[in-house]
């Protein structure tokens, strides 16, 4: 187990470097790093020509004469260090590593949330879905989770912010900081992999109650509820754990649209702000903090595996 | 005062294709502490009845005819008096140990939960568990019941199955197949497990099996199944030494012992049944009438009886 736990680290490790190398370079690829562009943007306006002086300045503030690999060793060599991730090249003198610490709560706070609404909702309704097979509460759930299948996020955020925010007037459009402001962004994030947990769960507890365990289960005597909680739901659980695992880590990566839309202050809107301002260094940032969440939670599922199913042991 | 009594039962499964006629007008009776053996090949309904008798079949499945179970009709028991026979007075061995067992679950829980289920306090429950496996010969007990069902092999699971089949001291227990897919050591084992039951439980014991050498080495009487109906029904002995239908003969001659002697042929397919015998195709001693008339059992008077229009004398 430990030694497990060491080569996953190890390949946690490598794949977080791998992944900031390509964000690095493929970046530094894309015109609009030189000290021209970045001067024009911040110390002198589009149109002006820039002196000489503010070039030298611009390009020694961030290294920009250095060979590429040694630009990048610096960046790599500040995050260790010091957790220095470098200067935005938009909002000047700022570090990197303050509008990443700034961002990833509210990301964090919306991913958590919309999480809870997934497992909230999804499982008790899957459960109840497949044991009323067929009945009427089992149609209206189905019905409704090819519904919200079928409709985008943003599209679903559009129309949450119709109805509830403009007609309504229950909740503020945009904006963040109190529990009003969480409840739409949320919604909107959730609905999608809460009907595609539902639909999962149900097929997973079908498949479950009919393995031979259950039946015999039946033939030892004992009541349904019982069968259903410490048998059924316990089996058909472990697949949703996969699921659920992957919608986490795309919560907390993926919410660049909804995160846009309702001006939530994240890790997405950080991103698509640093990408229209050509600003390298913190998109290069967002990148690797991305994929380091992404990875952690993907090493969460397969060590939650372990504590719940028994058959898998790791070494 | 007999304990268990079928009579008629007739168990179909309507599928897209037609109907799939699996047990037709299956009678016999079992008396408290008598071991029955239900023989014949796969898909001779020996495993339908067993599952008609303690209510497993699927809801699709369509059952007329009368069990009779202490003094109570089953196939018309509300569910809620069937559940409460379930496990205390009729219990199962089930077929495929490997599958009826929870994977989450420890083996000792296994057992346990229908303590638990009964009201018993956790601990006493598993300690009550760890004698059961003690008593299938599942030692150390108490490793075993920390341990999970796939650390355990075949022959062992079949047994923690077997000790949850005992563990109510059930008046009727159905064992369906319990030597499928065993090793030869495992089974013999599994034989001197449902030896043991059959002596200290006193219980009666419905085997369900195609294996010939356990049903002679356990059962008191025998009935042999053939495309869903009993074709002889008799004393073990009787029906070992001296077969009367022809299938029975084919079947003995079939074991090794014997010299593995093959029947020709299949037996024919439940959802298109001949009008005659079900046997007749395949049949040496075949005459006309085995083509148009159905025969009947006909009870002899050594308590047994036989389907046949030319049985052999015995």
């Amino acid at each position: 187990m430990h030694y497990y736990l060491a080569k996953r680290l190890g390949f946690l490790v490598l794949t977080i470097l791998a992944a900031s190398v390509l964000a690095f370079v493929l970046l530094h690829a894309v015109p609009g790093g030189s000290a021209e562009t970045i001067a024009r943007h911040t110390l002198v306006g589009l149109e002006d020509s820039v002196s000489d002086e503010v070039l030298t300045q611009v390009s020694q503030q961030y290294n920009l004469a250095d060979p590429l690999w040694k630009q990048y060793i610096t960046w790599l060599s500040g995050i260790v260090m010091r957790g220095d991730f470098g200067a935005s090249f938009v909002y000047l003198d700022t570090p990197v590593a303050s509008l990443l610490s700034l961002a990833i709560i509210p990301t964090l706070v919306l991913a958590c949330t919309s999480m809870l609404i997934v497992i909230a909702l999804g499982i008790p309704l899957g459960i109840y879905s497949a044991i009323h097979e067929n009945s009427p509460g089992d149609l209206v759930i189905r019905c409704a989770t090819v519904v919200s299948i079928a409709f985008p996020s943003f599209w679903v955020a559009l129309m949450l912010i119709l109805v509830f925010s403009l007609t309504l007037d229950w909740l503020p459009v945009t904006g963040y900081g109190t529990p009003a402001n969480l409840v739409l962004p949320a919604t909107a994030l959730a609905l999608h992999p809460t009907a595609v947990v539902i639909r999962i769960v149900r097929t997973s507890m079908l498949d479950t109650l009919g393995q031979q365990y259950i039946t015999f289960a039946i033939a030892k005597g004992l009541s349904f509820k019982n069968i259903v909680w410490n048998h059924a739901v316990r089996n058909a659980l472990i697949p949703v754990v996969t699921l659920l695992g992957v919608y986490f880590g795309h919560l907390l990566a993926g919410t660049v649209i909804i995160e846009n839309i309702f001006a939530w202050p994240g890790i997405g809107k950080l991103l698509v702000d640093g990408v229209f301002s050509h600003d390298i260094p913190v998109v290069t940032s967002c990148i690797v903090v991305i994929v380091t969440l992404f990875l952690l939670v993907n090493l969460g599922v397969d060590l939650l595996y372990h504590v719940i199913d028994p058959r898998i042991r790791y070494e | 005062m007999t304990l268990l009594s079928v009579e008629g039962l007739n168990v179909r499964f309507p599928t897209g294709d037609g109907t799939v006629h699996a047990s037709r007008d299956v009678s016999f009776s079992m008396e408290p502490g008598e071991v029955l053996g239900l023989v014949g090949e796969t898909g001779s309904g020996k495993s339908v009845i067993g599952q008609a008798i303690i209510r497993l079949l699927p809801a699709s499945a369509k059952i007329s005819g009368d069990i009779f179970f202490d003094g109570q009709e089953l196939t018309r028991l509300p569910d809620q008096r069937m559940h409460a026979l379930r496990g205390r007075t009729i219990s199962l061995v089930p077929q495929n140990p490997s599958g009826s067992l929870d994977p989450l679950v420890r083996n000792g829980m296994q057992i346990a939960e229908i303590f638990i289920e009964r009201g018993e306090k956790k601990q006493a429950a598993l300690d009550a568990a760890k004698n059961l496996l003690v008593a299938v010969g599942l030692i150390p007990s108490d490793r075993i019941a920390r341990e999970y069902p796939h650390e355990l092999s075949g022959g062992m699971r079949q047994r923690l199955t077997t000790s949850i089949a005992i563990a109510e001291h059930s008046r009727l227990i159905i064992a369906d197949e319990p030597t499928k897919g065993l090793d030869y050591h495992a089974r013999e084992t599994t034989a001197r497990v449902l030896a043991g039951i059959r002596e200290r439980e006193q219980a009666s014991l419905l085997l369900i099996t195609h294996d010939l050498y356990l049903a002679e080495r356990l059962c008191d009487r025998i009935a042999v199944l053939y495309a869903g109906e009993i074709i002889e029904i008799g004393p073990a002995s009787q029906v070992f030494r001296n077969p009367r239908h022809p299938y029975t003969q084919a079947l003995i001659r079939a074991m090794p012992k014997n010299g593995l002697v093959p029947l020709e042929g299949q037996s024919p397919s439940l959802m298109a049944l001949p009008m005659g015998c079900s046997f007749a195709s395949r049949c040496s001693f075949m005459s006309d009438r085995c083509c148009t008339d159905h025969p009947g059992l006909i009870q002899d008077d050594r308590e047994g009886g036989v389907r046949c229009h030319n049985p052999c004398s015995g």
